[in-house]
């Protein structure tokens, strides 16, 4: 029986934004639209949001409400015994995400303790700076840390921990965003980098590549297919709304990605001497050149002032801070509610997964590359989740899960039969598309794609994913005869 | 910037912001008028 719900529908939406607004937002979309024609990006990226993120979370907000379950058991109630394994693979991509994105929580908050005390502008080199830290141990204490952090949240549960943390950290990284906002559009030459993000370049919308990317950012940073969302839609309140609240989720977490885009390149533009869009478009190691590298450096030429740079610099990496945390809390959380449907009390289950978050991070702490493997395995394999959620509003039937569910007591906004066409046909034909394109690109920058051991190829992305299909396949009776619905 | 670069950066702006903002105040609208509805309830239960 649930026990705990959000106390509002404010701190539902609030939680949730802060699955939604990750790292992905502030680092990766900036140079997706800078590597994709600026504005002409903008177009299918808005497109996708409808048709892809905002269906998504719909249904992944009715799954949660509907059966109070973890993607496990929210699969065996909606699409029945038998895919029990699909739950458990959806909820494993998103802990074996959990286990690295815990180490990238963990270098942005040394790098915001680095503003903070000064030491990051004691370098002019940051590329060198960036190695020496990231090539040590000191990650690996930064990721104790960022899991403490994750875990002592989640310990405290719904109310206490999870609702009262993200109101305050997704309100206050708004409130950072809108006055690093404030700063960036004021500065001199600023007007070049909002105009080249919104201008649209019309031939890059004839290359299919940039509608792919473009929902690519939507698949991978709305947070809608990962089975977070539906987690959190297990302590929602039955007279809870869900198309509008999955709307502001998809609405605001793109919005967000809009003032950090719009930050990005005003700064960029403001305060490179060199190839401000070359700039933006390097990804560097693990895609963090931007971040961890060119804007530090950047915000050493903001003004003559060191406090004054040192404030921004420090503001940008609280706000970075405040979105990975948010996000590693909701992977934390979908871990630990899992094994509540096991049967586990949520401290143990708690104590548990930050024992093991940690353990498992390790290798990505130490190992850039290894970290690169794992990201490239697990995020493909978020499209692979994406379509099993369908998958699973399919099984239940569509129609039927639109008007008994989504539509049932409670919801503000009755959502119509596009629904059905959407979650039938255009999610499926989109994640299948997704997925080959992303797995067939691979086959080109490796020789020898086929090989398990390389870094990111088609080799690598099926035999772990086969590995873990197949445990859960094997196991699959086990796995539902454990799960009480 | 043109005209015409000034009219597509509203209109994406306008979309996500302004759908965003939409939205916020639909919510807001409507758990006034939730509360409102309960206070109305508990009165004539009273």
């Amino acid at each position: 029986m649930q026990s705990e719900f959000f106390t509002s529908r404010w701190g539902l939406v609030l939680s949730t934004l802060g699955i939604a607004v990750g790292t992905g937002n502030i680092w990766r979309f900036s140079r997706i639209v800078a590597q994709n024609g600026g504005g002409s990006f903008l177009i299918p990226w808005v497109i996708f949001l409808l048709i892809w993120s905002v269906p998504l979370i719909i249904s992944e907000f009715a799954l949660g409400k509907f059966t109070r379950k973890a993607p496990i058991g929210a699969f065996i109630k909606t699409a029945g015994n038998k895919f029990a394994w699909m739950g458990a693979f959806v909820a494993f991509v998103s802990t074996a995400i959990m286990f690295y994105y815990s180490v990238v929580t963990g270098w942005c908050i040394k790098y915001l303790f680095s503003s903070l005390s000064g030491d990051l502008f004691k370098t002019s080199n940051h590329l060198q700076y960036w190695n020496e830290f990231s090539s040590g141990f000191w990650p690996i204490y930064f990721h104790f840390f960022a899991m403490i952090i994750g875990s002592t949240v989640i310990y405290k549960g719904v109310v206490n921990g999870i609702e009262k943390v993200n109101k305050i950290l997704v309100s206050m990284l708004v409130v950072v965003l809108l006055v690093l906002f404030a700063r960036a559009i004021t500065l001199p030459n600023a007007i070049e980098g909002i105009k080249y993000f919104f201008t649209p370049k019309l031939e890059y919308l004839v290359d299919y590549k940039v509608w792919l990317n473009a929902l690519t950012q939507n698949a991978w940073d709305t947070g809608a297919g990962w089975g977070l969302i539906l987690t959190y839609a297990t302590y929602m309140k039955q007279k809870e709304d869900i198309a509008l609240n999955a709307s502001l989720i998809g609405f605001g977490n793109n919005s967000i990605s809009l003032l950090a885009g719009i930050i990005i390149f005003s700064t960029v533009f403001a305060l490179s001497s060199n190839d401000a869009l070359q700039q933006i478009s390097q990804s560097g190691p693990a895609n963090t050149g931007l971040t961890f590298i060119v804007l530090p450096q950047l915000f050493l030429k903001m003004s003559n002032s060191l406090i004054v740079n040192t404030t921004f610099s420090s503001m940008f990496f609280l706000a970075l801070s405040f979105a990975a945390l948010t996000s590693l809390i909701s992977m934390i959380e979908l871990a630990v509610k899992t094994l509540i449907d096991f049967g586990m009390q949520r401290k143990t289950a708690t104590i548990i997964i930050c024992f093991l978050g940690f353990i498992l991070g390790i290798p990505s702490a130490l190992n850039i590359n290894l970290l690169i493997n794992q990201d490239w395995v697990w995020g493909v394999g978020l499209i692979l989740s994406g379509a099993f959620i369908s998958f699973a509003v399919n099984k239940y039937g569509t129609d039927k899960f639109r008007k008994e569910i989504i539509n049932a007591m409670g919801n503000d906004i009755k959502i119509g039969r596009w629904y059905f066409w959407i979650m039938k046909y255009i999610v499926p034909i989109l994640a299948i598309l997704l997925l080959s394109w992303w797995l067939i690109s691979s086959t080109s920058w490796d020789k020898e794609w086929w090989n398990p051991f390389h870094r990111e190829n088609l080799g690598t992305s099926l035999f772990q994913w086969l590995i873990v299909i197949v445990i859960f396949f094997v196991f699959n009776k086990k796995i539902a005869s454990k799960i009480s619905t | 910037m043109n005209v015409s670069e000034i009219i597509f950066g509203l209109f994406i702006v306008g979309i996500i912001w302004g759908g965003f903002i939409y939205l916020i105040i639909k919510a807001v609208k409507l758990e006034k008028k939730k509360s409102d509805n309960y206070g109305k309830k508990n009165i004539t239960i009273n």
